[in-house]
């Protein structure tokens, strides 16, 4: 109880402090690369998220596979997330299709709203996904910020 | 100051930088055409052309994957349906080979705004459905790893069917855009050739033009001055120094022009004044010879008349001398001719005489005395006839002016150049009784004694000289003429000079008719000779009668 109430006034202070001293931060168009609690990585650079996303890379740091998690409906968040990795979706499915009919792996799981993919990767051991960061909350760790425009390009 | 007014440098100067002006103009229009070009071009090769081939091969390419979809639903054993799986993979390289490209030409058309947004928008249509389409394929290769066959065929037949048609209209529509616009960037490449080669042609026209006109003006600005001037100098030199050039500007030529004119004025004036020093030496000159030649006819007046002087003087000595003893032997002769008429009328008297006179040879010797008194006579009357033409000639007796008998005064002459005719010359006289004039008649006799003189000398052995007298109302006329040897052509209009003889040394001065000419001037007369080489000379006198 009192952890957690340490934990809601770190979490205050640093939204009011965002909210005051770094507006771009945690602006409404950011997007959160976020992942299982588990995961053991703490941040992702652009390289390996795209290789986790190519699905070259298929494994966390501790050996437990990764779940990679696609947004489905199109929109700014799935839009700025896939300039961030230089691959518009439909670029992206083509790998996804080369690896499947090659026999190297499904594509990733799809969920229909932000609201599920952060539900889905919470509740999934191993699972990477991408939502506004507006959306994000301590059920998920937050791996990567990907700025609208500015912070997400190249 | 006036362009016509700056130095000739300046003036070609700009000549030249106007043509280099206009032929810049030409290069740079050519150089921006060419580069609107050759841009033209470069947008339908590297832009339109390339992207329109891209799409066509991702048609080629989607509609080849949907063959192997198809025929991997169909596929009989695990290789072949590995063979579709590949085939389907490569496929699916070729078309993100074949997007890369279009999208990076994409990039680089809308940098150089060679992007439409209807390309845009169709390109947006078909990603979108070329995404919805893969997801789809997601669940078709589904579908067949697990068998469910109907399934698949259902699903590649049903939406993929009308989604796959869908952007294959899209991809068509694409090519379309791009053709269209390459074509119209083929007619902008055209338009941009056309409109280079136009204003090329314009231009080196009007370059021609100019320079056409930069002749013109600088052969009317140098060439033709220097020519005027040039034809001046060559007047000047040939010493028309009237000329006068038109002062037209203030270049260089402008200046010589001036220099030049004030050049000629200098030597007008030059010249003006050498032509009166020599007018003043000229009529000066004419002064100094007509005193010469005053001197020299008053010169010879004076010789003449200290010669007549020291003539007259001894004529008069020797007539004096001479007339005395005439006189005697006159007398004595006269008397002895009476002694002897007294002595016949003596002797008739008396008988006895008479008889005596016949018997002896008395009356012979009478008849001798009686002639020889008579040749006594007449010897002493000649000589006392010459004496008196001496001093008629010499006039020495008379005053000069006076009323004289021209006929009288030849006579005279006649007689005293008698011993120069002799029998060798027969003279002629034909008098016409010219009544006397006022004259000086000694000066007049030593003409007519020249004249006589000359022509006894020009006849060689026998010959004729006529002496004839003629007279009007105004003038008395006197001919001498000869049959001499004759004046030469080359000589005659000199005879009258003072000091021109064709006779040799010692033999005349060549005064004579230098003098007759000058005393007929002085009797307001004229004297002519005309003459034929072999036949004769003829001098005419003419002499005016005066009231």
């Amino acid at each position: 109880m009192r952890t957690l109430f340490k934990h809601t006034l770190a979490l205050l202070v640093l939204a009011i402090a965002g909210g005051l001293f770094t507006p771009s931060l945690l602006a409404a168009d950011s997007v959160a690369v976020i992942a299982h609690r588990s995961v053991p990585e703490q941040e992702l650079n652009k390289t390996k998220l795209l290789d986790i996303y190519t699905g070259d890379v298929k494994r966390w740091s501790d050996g437990k596979p990764v779940v990679v998690i696609d947004l489905k409906p199109a929109g700014e968040v799935k839009e700025t997330f896939y300039k961030y990795l230089g691959k518009s979706p439909s670029r992206m499915k083509s790998v996804w299709l080369k690896r499947m009919l090659s026999g190297e792996g499904d594509p990733p799981l799809t969920v229909e709203s932000e609201t599920e993919m952060v539900k889905r990767v919470a509740a999934t051991p191993g699972a990477i996904g991408f939502v506004s960061s507006e959306a994000v909350n301590d059920t998920v760790k937050t791996l990567a910020i990907i700025e609208h425009e500015s912070g997400g390009k190249k | 100051m006036k362009l016509k007014d700056l130095r000739i440098g300046v003036k070609q100067t700009i000549g030249f930088v106007c043509i280099l002006i206009l032929m810049a103009g030409a290069n740079f229009s050519s150089f921006y055409q060419l580069f609107n070009l050759k841009k033209s071009i470069d947008d339908v090769t590297n832009s339109w052309l390339p992207r329109a081939i891209a799409i066509s091969e991702i048609n080629i390419n989607t509609t080849d994957l949907r063959q192997n979809q198809l025929q991997l639903i169909f596929a009989d054993s695990e290789a072949e349906r590995t063979a579709q799986a590949d085939r389907i993979v490569e496929l699916l390289d070729s078309i993100s080979t074949n997007l890369d490209t279009y999208e990076q030409l994409r990039e680089q058309a809308l940098v150089q705004n060679l992007y439409s947004e209807e390309e845009r928008t169709l390109y947006a249509a078909f990603d979108q459905k070329w995404d919805r389409y893969q997801e789809l394929s997601f669940t078709f290769f589904q579908y067949t790893r697990e068998d469910r066959i109907i399934e698949a065929v259902a699903l590649l037949n049903g939406e993929a069917r009308l989604l796959f048609d869908e952007f294959r209209h899209d991809l068509q529509e694409l090519v379309r855009v791009n053709t269209t616009d390459s074509q119209r960037a083929a007619v902008q490449a055209e338009d941009a050739f056309r409109t280079a080669r136009r204003v090329a042609q314009n231009i080196f026209i009007l370059t021609l033009i100019v320079s056409a006109l930069a002749v013109f003006v600088t052969i009317r600005l140098i060439t033709i001055p220097v020519k005027q001037l040039s034809n001046a100098v060559a007047k000047v030199a040939q010493g028309d120094l009237t000329v006068q050039l038109e002062h037209q500007s203030e270049d260089e030529l402008g200046r010589l022009t001036s220099s030049f004119n004030r050049m000629t004025i200098a030597l007008r004036e030059a010249r003006a004044k050498t032509e009166e020093q020599e007018l003043a030496l000229r009529t000066r000159n004419a002064e100094l010879q007509q005193t010469l030649a005053q001197l020299q006819e008053a010169q010879q007046q004076l010789i003449m008349k200290e010669k007549m002087a020291s003539l007259g003087n001894l004529v008069a000595g020797v007539a004096h001398g001479i007339n005395n003893p005439i006189g005697a032997v006159n007398s004595s002769a006269d008397n002895a001719r009476r002694a002897v008429v007294k002595l016949r009328e003596l002797i008739n008297g008396n008988d006895e005489l008479r008889r005596l006179v016949s018997e002896t040879d008395l009356e012979k010797l009478l008849n001798v005395l009686d002639e020889n008194t008579i040749i006594t006579a007449t010897a002493s009357r000649r000589i006392a006839h010459i004496v008196k033409s001496l001093k008629s000639f010499a006039r020495l007796d008379e005053a000069d002016f006076q009323r004289a008998s021209i006929e009288e005064g030849l006579e005279t002459t006649l007689t005293l150049v008698q011993h120069e005719f002799k029998n060798r010359i027969e003279v002629v006289r034909e008098y016409a009784g010219v009544p006397p004039i006022l004259c000086f008649p000694n000066e007049l006799n030593q003409v007519f004694m020249n004249l006589l003189v000359n022509a006894s000398q020009a006849i060689h052995g026998k010959g004729q000289v006529v002496v004839k007298t003629a007279h009007d109302q105004k003038w008395a006329y006197i001919v001498v003429s000869d049959t001499g040897i004759g004046i030469p052509p080359a000589s005659l209009p000199r005879v009258f000079d003072p000091g021109f003889t064709t006779k040799g040394v010692g033999v005349g001065t060549g005064l004579g008719l230098s003098i007759s000419y000058n005393i007929i001037k002085k009797h307001d007369g004229t004297i002519s000779v005309t003459s034929t080489v072999g036949e004769g000379t003829e001098f005419t006198i003419k002499l005016p009668f005066r009231t």
